[in-house]
């Protein structure tokens, strides 16, 4: 796979990402202007922001949009990974799962 | 959270993404004083607002310089090994660091930034004499000002991965992109000129920012409203900031900035030392 390809790739990654991201934010951010400000805060796990999008809780709305900011270079690494397998570069496959390893240990030892 | 303070900090995020642009600043150093200084949020919740809108706006920029090919993705995704590593433990000290020391540590940053601002330190990468030992590194991009092919090696790369675990540090330890400790280790030591190096810089900043905006959440530092809020607001502010960049250019504007980043270091201190308190 040319060099070319990868750029790509990663561009689409990080522009998808961020149209997702930036209007769920937006469209959270209005329902929250426009409430009374009394809703709960939604922890950052699928399961409840979904339970609470259905119950019209802006904070859940919120939260899916900064869910979906925070998978979007997660992505990006993922899609180069691919590329990287793909492209037998073994110097740069250790690299970004070096990194997923890091974000990993990120989650567990902050939680 | 009362409507007066959430658009209030949504027009600062706004200003602040303006000026980061304006200026070649990520926004943090302007959304953390700000949201700790006039809106009276604790340190640690201002930083993991900022680095989730780092993430935003970094995000946004990348796809551009990606597009054109200024990012060295092989570069960056090396370095990124040793950002992330050290946002994570960047944050994890903010955690448990005390407020008014991390506010101190912030008013150096600011300090030394707005030096930085004044000084402008540009160099041009000068040609390899020595061979490089990651010729997978190397790359080329084609300059839109000259119209000319820029190539260029990448060249002492374990001492780029130090600067990048410390550069990881202070993004996670004070919320910002640390941009203004890479760009000039790539560009002086490692060869890569200030194009692809700020660009590069850039691409490797959300993934960074990510590994200590983490380490926020699950310590419940971060606020998803005022995230969300900062966000929306650099991620905009920056848009249009980029639209008039080019009144930037202008010395006089950098050096009343320098000025006004002085002040707020000061300001910081003396809300560190418990002299003043916000708004």
């Amino acid at each position: 796979m040319e060099c070319s390809n990868i750029n790509k790739y990663i561009r689409i990654v990080l522009l998808v990402g961020m149209f997702l991201s930036v209007s769920v934010m937006i469209v959270g951010l209005i329902m929250f202007a426009f409430s009374d400000g009394t809703w709960e805060v939604v922890p950052l796990s699928l399961t409840q922001i979904f339970e609470g999008i259905l119950r019209g809780n802006p904070i859940a709305v919120i939260d899916l949009g900064i869910l979906l900011l925070i998978a979007t270079p997660l992505t990006r690494v993922l899609a180069a990974l691919v590329i990287f397998a793909i492209n037998k570069e073994a110097r740069f496959v250790l690299a970004a799962i070096l990194v997923l390893v890091v974000v990993g240990i990120a989650i567990i030892v902050g939680g | 959270m009362d409507i007066i303070i959430f658009a209030g900090i949504l027009i600062m995020a706004l200003l602040a993404g303006i000026l980061g642009s304006l200026l070649g600043l990520g926004g943090g150093v302007i959304i953390v004083p700000g949201l700790v200084l006039i809106f009276g949020l604790p340190i640690q919740e201002a930083i993991g607002a900022s680095l989730v809108a780092v993430i935003a706006t970094s995000t946004g920029a990348a796809s551009y310089y990606v597009q054109e090919g200024l990012s060295n993705i092989r570069l960056g995704m090396f370095l990124e090994t040793a950002t992330t590593l050290g946002s994570a433990i960047g944050a994890m000290l903010a955690i448990y660091m005390d407020q008014s020391l991390l506010a101190v540590a912030f008013a150096a940053l600011l300090i030394y930034s707005a030096i930085h601002m004044i000084r402008r330190p540009e160099r041009l990468a000068t040609p390899d004499e020595e061979s490089p030992s990651f010729p997978e590194l190397s790359a080329s991009y084609l300059d839109k000002n000259t119209g000319e092919e820029v190539s260029y090696c990448v060249r002492k790369v374990p001492r780029g991965l130090v600067a990048s675990f410390f550069a990881g540090n202070m993004s996670g330890l004070l919320g910002v992109g640390g941009g203004a400790i890479k760009v000039p280790v790539m560009n002086i030591w490692m060869g890569v000129p200030l194009k692809a190096a700020a660009a590069t810089s850039n691409f490797m900043i959300g993934v960074t920012a990510l590994a200590g905006a983490l380490v926020y959440y699950a310590s419940g530092y971060l606020s998803p409203v005022v995230s969300a809020n900062v966000a929306v607001g650099v991620f905009f502010g920056a848009v249009m900031g980029s639209r008039i960049a080019h009144l930037a250019r202008s010395e006089y504007l950098r050096a009343i900035f320098a000025l006004v980043m002085l002040a707020i270091a000061v300001l910081m201190i003396l809300n560190a030392a418990g002299v003043i308190s916000a708004i």
